[in-house]
């Protein structure tokens, strides 16, 4: 009994700590997240002047109506989407194969992977600046060199056709450092035995890397693709940056994301209800499309417990203790 | 065991104790806000917000100098920003967020929306308190900053446009004769682009589009005249600088933030701008030679005639101590500064022969003004017009055949237009 009450008030003092522990954090996002979230939902509610906050009528969900009929917001949707279905795939696929490459180096690793990671760590705004001056018009490196391949001599920037391919490599660039070290760590929980296993099975370093590497870091692959999705729809410093102190999203709307859009409305515009609104829509579509990719990976887990047979190669990992302690990893076909 | 509990008492005391701190740091804060000013024996602190470049920030720093020995009750905090696309953007925020500062420096041109939402505070009444003597200033430039019979701002710089040219690229291209129409203005610019340099650098601003619309006898009128033929003309004419003459350069293009540079530079031979250049061409590029010219005729002669003024926010709670700091802002050696290290007419009207006297290049731009000068008049919705206006020809010169400048303006007109 006396335990039992020990025990008891053992669990509500760890109970305690607990509450104790997170409620600074909770404190601090209720005032800076939490709040302001409600805050410009009930914005979005209302037709409201910045300029005038005083003078704000409630309509109800017409900005909403507004916003979704408008076709500046329709195009901004498709740039979005856009930019997302070309970077994403690039920045993965690429950090993937770098991430491979370096993992398997065995001098200056270390070296290597922070040059890849210092563009992530570097100002957003100072890597737009540097690589607008690389593709200026006429006398930048990067304009220079795709000239010989058949690009305009352009300041791809300032180009209606090629502002968003120069994001897109712009993001790219920023971010894949970042998803190549994520994917560093997850080959190193990749079980060398398998590899070997694999090698001794006659599998090349090309069917080793289909058929070990990239079913392993499935769930690495869903973060690295959730994350990169959620960064490049909700990218600004870029776009902006571009801008050089003009109106963000130009020339002619070529790099009008939603993001550009919502900010435009409510800090241009001064639209702060229209703007809220955008705001609540963008989050929607991001919080609908990460839960798609969700349910998509998780299928895919599903058939990765089948065992595909391809080329005439299968292999399941099996735990088998030896008898004197220890244990050995097997391979059975 | 004994060790344990007393970490973890230590552990909740540190938390405690950082949860009172952040409550009682932010009370302190708020405190501090409400008590400045309270007592009349401590000093009030007035911020001022602008846009300014290097030129413009030193002289800003001398108006603000020296304030405490004639208003020992009053603290001048300046608050900078690059560029008036930022200004024109952080200062509805701060409005909205009840953070603004007391009095903003802004021109003409995009104060209506301000004024027309109540956000600037009537002065008329504010004058008086503090015995500001407004004939100190050029009658005209009133216009700009009244609404409804009401005083809203104190012009503190007479602004005007202007064609600069740059002298030396002129004489390599063997061109004699300055241009005085906007025939003679393409014809230069033509034979003034080469494979390095452009004819003209026409930002894409509402500032310069304004020039072309102003010399074809054009004008927004506040909305009532926004796709007249005489502004479908002056657009036109801009648009045609681009896509059929090819001799037209945006500042982005060449990677400079804003057509100043572009001129510095030299990178084009011409540009639209104001009499600001002048003070930030003398410090980035001394040795550049250049002419400032009246703005070129089109059917009409014609000018932009505004004003850069300062306005007390409805928002401040120390409305007399920032009428306070505008009267002193204009004494007559913060004038002289303004046209000494910045090279901009000074709306003091004692000091304006000093001012062209000094800037004798100039003489021609402000007699052009005085006899066609003419204000922006932006309609009411200034930030969303000018917004689509812009985005509409960028779409007209990098877009072609998407929209023309006939439907560019009835949609604006459609949009802003009032009867």
């Amino acid at each position: 009994m006396k335990n039992k009450r020990a025990k008891r008030k053992g669990l509500k003092n760890d109970t305690l700590m607990g509450y104790l522990f997170v409620a600074p954090i909770l404190v601090l996002m209720g005032i800076w997240f939490y709040y302001p979230v409600i805050k410009s939902f009930f914005y979005s509610l209302q037709d409201i002047n910045f300029l005038n906050p005083d003078r704000a009528k409630f309509i109800g969900f017409q900005n909403y109506v507004d916003l979704i009929k408008n076709e500046d917001f329709l195009n901004s949707m498709k740039t979005s989407f856009l930019l997302t279905a070309v970077a994403v795939p690039v920045q993965t696929v690429l950090a993937l194969v770098i991430a491979v490459l370096l993992h398997n180096i065995k001098r200056f690793k270390a070296f290597f992977r922070t040059l890849f990671y210092l563009p992530y760590i570097t100002s957003s705004i100072a890597v737009a600046t540097v690589f607008m001056y690389l593709f200026v018009e006429k006398n930048g490196i990067a304009t220079k060199a795709l000239a010989f391949l058949g690009f305009p001599d352009t300041s791809w920037y300032a180009n209606v056709d090629l502002a968003l391919p120069f994001l897109i490599i712009l993001t790219v660039w920023t971010y894949i450092g970042f998803y190549v070290v994520i994917y560093l760590a997850g080959l190193q929980s990749i079980p060398k035995e398998m590899y070997e296993a694999a090698v001794v099975d006659g599998a090349n370093a090309f069917q080793r890397f289909i058929y070990i590497t990239v079913p392993q870091l499935k769930p690495t692959t869903f973060l690295v693709v959730t994350s990169g999705m959620i960064f490049t729809m909700q990218i600004f410093d870029q776009p902006y940056a571009i801008a050089r102190g003009t109106a963000p999203g130009g020339p002619a709307g070529a790099t009008t994301t939603m993001i550009i859009y919502f900010y435009q409305q409510a800090f241009v515009y001064n639209n702060a209800g229209y703007g809220s609104a955008a705001a609540f829509v963008i989050f929607l579509i991001i919080i609908t499309l990460s839960i798609l990719q969700r349910r998509i990976f998780e299928r895919d887990k599903e058939g990765i417990k089948q065992n595909k047979r391809r080329f005439g190669l299968k292999y399941k990992v099996k735990l088998k203790k030896k008898d004197k302690g220890g244990m050995e990893y097997g391979i059975e076909q | 065991m004994v060790l344990k509990k007393l970490s973890k008492k230590v552990v909740i005391l540190v938390l405690v104790l950082m949860l009172v701190l952040s409550f009682v740091s932010c009370e302190n804060a708020s405190n501090e806000e409400t008590n400045n000013g309270s007592g009349e024996s401590e000093p009030v602190e007035i911020k001022i917000a602008y846009w300014a470049n290097a030129a413009e920030q030193k002289h800003y720093e001398f108006v603000a100098e020296g304030i405490e020995n004639e208003y020992p009750n009053i603290k001048v905090v300046l608050q900078q920003y690059p560029t008036s696309e930022e200004f024109w953007t952080a200062i509805p925020t701060a409005i909205a967020a009840k953070n603004a500062p007391d009095v903003v420096i802004l021109s003409d041109e995009g104060n209506l929306e301000f004024i027309a939402n109540g956000s600037l505070a009537p002065i008329d009444s504010l004058i008086e308190e503090v015995g500001f003597d407004k004939s100190i200033i050029s009658d005209s430039l009133y216009k700009g900053w009244s609404y409804e019979d009401q005083l809203y701002g104190v012009p503190v710089r007479a602004g005007t446009s202007m064609l600069s040219i740059n002298k030396k690229m002129f004489e390599e291209a063997g061109i004699e004769k300055y241009p005085e129409t906007m025939d003679e203005l393409l014809a230069a610019a033509k034979k003034l682009t080469t494979d390095e340099v452009y004819g003209i650098c026409a930002s894409i601003h509402e500032f310069h589009i304004s020039q072309y619309v102003h010399a074809f006898g054009g004008d927004w009128n506040f909305g009532k005249t926004i796709n007249s033929p005489e502004n479908i003309q002056g657009v036109q004419f801009f648009v045609d600088l681009y896509t059929k003459h090819g001799v037209a350069v945006t500042p982005k293009q060449i990677g400079a933030s804003w057509d100043g540079e572009v001129f510095a530079k030299e990178k084009a031979a011409m540009s639209t701008g104001g009499p600001w250049y002048m003070g930030y061409c003398k410090e980035t590029n001394p040795d550049l030679e250049f002419i400032p010219l009246p703005i070129p005729k089109g059917t009409v002669e014609s000018q932009t005639a505004y004003s850069g003024g300062m306005a007390i926010l409805s928002a401040s709670e120390h409305k007399k101590e920032a009428m306070e700091f505008i009267k002193y802002a204009l004494r007559e050696e913060a004038s002289v500064s303004l046209y000494k290290n910045v090279g901009d007419a000074p709306s003091a009207s004692a000091v304006m022969p000093a001012y062209l006297e000094e800037n004798p290049e100039l003489k021609p731009v402000f007699e052009n003004m005085q006899k066609v000068g003419v204000p922006f008049a932006y309609p009411v919705d200034t930030k969303n017009f000018t917004a689509e206006l812009v985005k509409g020809i960028e779409e007209i010169i990098y877009k072609p055949g998407s929209l023309t400048v006939e439907e560019l303006l009835d949609n604006l007109q459609d949009q802003f237009g009032i009867e």
